[in-house]
């Protein structure tokens, strides 16, 4: 590439950049869980569109933009080991990770809220909105643990049977 | 074991997976559709709690810290070692120095030197060893310096651990010598920055003086 190109190019990415990357990184943030690792896979996409050939035609880029977002940041996933990934609750291989744009899956917080009753609401916000291990919980709740264990798989099973049927 | 063992074994592992070898969770998780969907549904909790506390982002400053970057990135293309022409042209370059000084010394000779000596001083000038030696790298330096930005690196009789060094940055992977005369061997390889780390470990184990593993975020070189 010769610097006029160079800079034609620059340009064009940061008209890109500027219209994309919220939503790129919230994205990526949401599957990481981290802004800074968001940021790398991000920073990455933009990376090679000042490389590649050509860029996406108009009609395609935010779609071209999106998976290599998605991409980027299972890639990332897979580089850590699986018990990592376990521990921060990736999806992992072992479980066929299904696409989506990012948006369907943000409801089953809301779902939680108005299909569990109490104790089982504040036990699942506690486990997957803190990341507390259950002894954490049990503490904090003034219970036994093996209770809190009872009612978390409780809490699971009804989440599962209405997010399942709300899919349908 | 009944699909709720199987889920209450889920949940017992995620307690602290750390403690289980890659096979174990993978049965465990994978045990049946059931235990996969809980797990699914246990991701989908997570990321919907996350996104809830995504900030705000500030995109002005988030593309100065991408011109930064790539202000990282084309510095380090200009590095000598990194060379896209072929070998042949690289000596083509230095036996055309090679001659050009040599012609240049053989000219001070006839027509400096009879100028010193009828001067009186002693010694020669341009000393052509060294001076073609210095002439050659720079020649080298400046065609490089030309060379546009690639994805594509090639190591040209680089050390091993100065190879590794770069390439685990890019993929955020640590790496550790199982032997340590290894860190010094130097190779000539092509790394392509697009491919995934397994492809790169790949292409690394065709040499036959070192064995490369990676296993997560994690590098072994042997």
């Amino acid at each position: 590439m010769t610097d006029k190109e160079h800079s034609e190019r620059k340009m064009a990415v940061r008209g890109l950049f500027y219209e994309h990357y919220g939503d790129m990184m919230r994205y990526a943030t949401s599957i990481l869980y981290s802004e800074e690792e968001a940021e790398d896979v991000v920073q990455d996409v933009f990376m090679r569109m000042m490389e590649v050939e050509r860029l996406p035609e108009s009609g395609k880029v935010r779609t071209y933009l999106m998976t290599a977002v998605r991409n980027g940041s299972l890639n990332r996933i897979r580089q850590k080991s699986v018990a990592t990934q376990v521990e921060r609750l990736y999806p992992i291989e072992a479980v066929e990770y299904r696409a989506d744009s990012g948006e369907g899956q943000m409801e089953v917080c809301e779902v939680a809220e108005m299909v569990l009753q109490e104790p089982h609401r504040s036990i699942f916000r506690l486990r997957f909105g803190e990341d507390m291990k259950l002894k954490e919980i049990a503490e904090c709740l003034d219970m036994n643990i093996k209770t809190v264990f009872k009612y978390l798989g409780q809490a699971i099973k009804c989440i599962k049977k209405e997010f399942c049927y709300e899919q349908e | 074991m009944s699909r709720n063992e199987n889920i209450d074994r889920l949940m017992e592992m995620m307690e602290n997976p750390q403690a289980y070898s890659e096979e174990e969770i993978r049965e465990i998780v994978d045990a049946d559709e059931e235990t996969r969907e809980a797990y699914r549904l246990m991701v989908a909790a997570k990321r919907s709690y996350e996104a809830r506390k995504a900030g705000e982002v500030n995109v002005g400053k988030a593309w100065e810290r991408f011109e930064e970057r790539m202000g990282e990135k084309m510095g380090e293309r200009s590095i000598v070692r990194r060379t896209e022409r072929p070998m042949w042209m690289r000596v083509a370059a230095s036996v055309a120095a090679i001659g050009l000084i040599s012609g240049l010394a053989v000219a001070a000779v006839h027509y400096v030197m009879p100028m010193m000596w009828s001067e009186g001083r002693e010694g020669s000038e341009g000393r052509g060893g060294s001076g073609t030696a210095t002439v050659v790298s720079r020649v080298e330096a400046a065609a490089n310096d030309s060379i546009p930005a690639e994805t594509t690196v090639v190591y040209d009789n680089v050390p091993l651990e100065e190879m590794m060094g770069e390439i685990a940055r890019h993929y955020g992977v640590e790496v550790t010598y199982g032997r340590e005369e290894v860190r010094g061997l130097r190779f000539h390889f092509v790394w392509k920055r697009e491919q995934g780390i397994e492809k790169v470990v790949e292409n690394l184990n065709h040499f036959e003086s070192v064995r490369v593993k990676v296993e997560g975020s994690h590098i072994t070189v042997e």
